[in-house]
């Protein structure tokens, strides 16, 4: 976790009184109150992510105003959003240093320790800029006190789910805390802490040589560090969700048990729901619009998205193998429900497919993890046997 | 409208009892902390002790609490030049240099010393310091303490000084400044909390015949004394004690020599501080300003090559002041005389301090 539990405890419960004992029909204070929490927690974590996530309002500010004062048309709006990305392509090519140099004295800036955490879900502000200002096309004007809780919001900020301000509008607030609201709250954060403190280290710290060596060895680790990948993700959604409720937000669900996909798509239908949506409504949908490819449509988004998690040759190759799994999957898909099957073929089929989508999301997970691009390579090798 | 104002009432109440509380347990833990054999009370209390007429100050990390023992250093000195003069160790567990040069400014407005040793760390990155491996359960940090004149800063056990250090450079950017202030407050929460967890807050409050004078007396400069006196005691102890120092010294033998005296032949190493030089060079002004005369004091650590006389001239050359550093052959740099591989025990002290007052000895003629 970045963030001791017992901080988030403290700030929820100094907080909560202080937001509830705001009127619902001070909307904006309440939202105000929920960006300043939110400050006070990535103000701690590290000042830079302050002075990014403020880019990113200024880059909305500054493609949406042409538009509400009636300069630009949507569809340039709908063009400029992608502007959103700009900060995170300008982290992989401009020197982490020279950032924070324009932020802060030299004495800090050359400290490496201040780097960590640094550049922490800057890749979802800039989705969820984008999502805002593709929202303003669509909704027309927005609160500002919308925006900046939206953009700031610490549960959700590291990751996800990825939501606009949709919801942060007074119409999708609560206007009070109930007891359900409470009680799903609580349960959801202790879910969520239990699977950070409990289930993820009992698994990443138990010793698989014990058990198997070489390739098996291998592919255990794989699976593992997929199940902790997904633990981590799971765990901090539970709590994203969990703290919202207590401030009477409803974010959306963001797993679907992911682990019981039977086939690629199924997964992507209930891996990160959020980025699914995102990649679907943004991505996939316009590309299928304007190539007229789904196949080729899907295999361009999922390329997008794995250079959005980072530039990197891994993470590129992460992005194609899913793409191009995802195209392979809707043709396999089509012959596979024109033929005839047996019950028993069919069972047969659906553990198989289970067993190879998740070794495939695992294997390629690992991949793109993985140091660089010889070490990927590397571990691919030792999967099939070859490594030295 | 009823319902509000009495909602706002009892969240009133509900703070003003919250807030009395947290006074109270404040109070009793300032007090109880203070006298308390913890590593990090031992600093506090040498802190908070009015200082007198200290003629040598040491300021330093854990490697100078454990090497500059005042008692020894008094006796040899009369022993030695027929003078006693007043000595203080102001060194502390993780102390960074900046934090070092907070202690002296604060020193400073109260008295005016002679000399200063200022600890100069050759491996500060490399330094795998005991306080790391010391499991935090046997000691009762100093809970939100405030530390002198840092009002917003909080004082709550080991790793604030860090904080401490990193604030003490970003004074001037407001941005920063509330960074740092944010992290020591959340630091603070979390030790509070784990204190709870671990059952250690109950030992600020328990009666206990063993939280005297005379403990934190022997905690002041003999806490592994003090955890090897309780290993005696206690088996398990013991254990912890060999582990520790079985852990320490399996770190570092193997090697041969850390490399950063070979290859850098200035104080800094790569993967040091940048801000140690910094730092130094401030501590030397100061100590000039005020009329205090500064030392720069290396303490190697075994299977580590200390520096050359002609890297210490550098060194010198480029702080404009007096470095002591020790050369290889010294009898006290033995493995037999470190409880690790970087903190002296006692034996290995009373031979350090012998050589140090060798060393100090034409400095403090020629200063008085």
């Amino acid at each position: 976790m970045i963030a001791p539990t017992a901080v988030l405890i403290f700030l929820i419960f100094v907080f909560l009184p202080i937001y509830w004992s705001i009127p619902c029909r001070y909307h904006s204070l309440r939202l105000a109150t929920l960006a300043f929490l939110s400050t006070v927690f990535l103000l701690a974590l590290n000042p830079l992510i302050v002075y990014l996530t403020f880019s990113f309002m200024m880059i909305i500010g500054a493609v949406v105003t042409p538009f509400l004062l009636g300069w630009i048309s949507a569809h340039t709006l709908r063009n400029l959003s992608w502007l959103c990305f700009v900060p995170i392509v300008g982290i992989e090519f401009v020197n982490n240093q020279t950032i924070a140099s324009w932020f802060f004295p030299p004495d800090v800036s050359d400290f490496p320790a201040f780097y960590s955490l640094a550049f922490l879900g800057l890749s979802y502000s800039a989705i969820r800029s984008f999502i805002i200002v593709r929202e303003v096309v669509s909704r027309g004007p927005i609160a500002p006190a919308e925006i900046v809780a939206a953009l700031l919001f610490f549960p959700s900020f590291v990751a996800g789910p990825l939501v606009g301000t949709k919801p942060y509008a007074v119409e999708a607030m609560a206007d009070s805390l109930d007891l359900s609201s409470l009680a799903r709250g609580f349960s959801r954060i202790g879910w969520g802490i239990a699977v950070f403190l409990v289930l993820k280290p009992d698994m990443s710290n138990f010793d698989l040589s014990t058990i198997a060596s070489g390739t098996t060895l291998a592919w255990l680790s794989v699976y593992r560090r997929f199940l902790c990948l997904y633990m981590d993700f799971t765990g901090y959604t539970e709590l994203a969700i969990g703290t919202a409720l207590l401030f009477g937000i409803r974010l959306p669900e963001n797993f679907r048990y992911p682990l019981t996909a039977k086939s690629i798509q199924d997964f992507w239908q209930r891996w990160h729901l959020s980025l699914g949506a995102f990649i679907s409504t943004y991505l996939f949908k316009p590309l299928v619009r304007d190539l007229g490819r789904p196949r080729a449509a899907i295999f361009m988004a999922f390329a997008f998205i794995g250079l959005w998690h980072s530039f990197t040759w891994n993470y590129l190759i992460w992005g194609v193998a899913h793409g191009g799994a995802l195209a392979l999957c809707m043709t396999a898909k089509r012959y596979y429900d024109e033929i005839s099957t047996t019950r028993l073929v069919d069972s047969v089929a659906t553990v198989g497919s289970w067993f190879a989508t998740l070794s495939f999301v695992a294997v390629m997970s690992a991949f793109a993890t993985a140091p660089d691009l010889a070490s990927g390579l590397e571990m691919l090798k030792t999967l099939v046997g070859l490594g030295s | 409208m009823a319902l509000q104002r009495h909602l706002v009432r009892a969240i009133l109440f509900c703070g003003l009892l919250t807030a009395l509380t947290l006074v109270e347990i404040r109070a009793t833990t300032v007090s109880r902390a203070s006298s308390m054999p913890s590593y990090a009370g031992c600093y506090r209390r040498l802190y908070s002790t009015p200082i007198g007429n200290t003629e040598v100050v040491a300021l330093g990390s854990s490697r100078v609490m454990f090497a500059f023992d005042p008692a020894i250093f008094v006796s040899q000195m009369t022993e030695v030049s027929g003078r006693s003069l007043a000595a203080r160790n102001l060194a502390h567990p993780s102390a960074f240099p900046s934090f070092d040069f907070y202690l002296l400014e604060e020193l400073t407005r109260q008295q005016q010393p002679n000399i200063v040793l200022f600890e100069l760390n050759l491996d500060s990155a490399r330094n795998i310091g005991i306080e790391d491996t010391v499991d935090p359960s046997d000691h009762v940090s100093d809970l939100v303490l405030p530390v002198g004149n840092f009002p917003p800063m909080f004082f709550a056990g080991l790793p604030l000084s860090a904080v401490a250090n990193e604030m003490q450079d970003a004074t001037d950017h407001v941005v920063l400044k509330l960074h740092y202030i944010l992290k020591s407050v959340f630091i603070s929460i979390e030790y509070v909390f784990n204190a709870i967890v671990t059952g250690r807050l109950g030992k600020v409050f328990e009666a206990d015949a063993d939280i005297d004078e005379r403990r934190s007396d022997m905690c002041r400069m003999k806490i592994m004394d003090d955890l090897e006196l309780q290993a005696a005691k206690h088996d398990r102890e013991a254990e912890k004690v060999a582990s520790i120092r079985r852990l320490a010294l399996d770190e570092m033998s193997g090697r041969q020599w850390l490399p950063s005296a070979d290859t850098q032949p200035n104080f800094l190493t790569p993967q040091s501080d940048p801000r140690v030089r910094k730092t130094a060079l401030k501590f030397v002004s100061l100590s000039r300003e005020r009329g205090m005369f500064p030392i720069f004091l290396n303490l190697p650590m075994i299977y580590s090559r200390p520096p050359s006389a002609e890297q210490i001239a550098d060194i010198e050359k480029s702080l404009n002041a007096v470095v002591l550093s020790p050369s290889a052959d010294e009898v006290w740099l033995k493995e037999e005389y470190f409880i690790d591989h970087t903190h002296l025990t006692q034996a290995g002290r009373k031979l350090f301090m012998k050589w140090l007052v060798q060393r100090l000895k034409p400095y403090l003629s020629a200063n008085r």
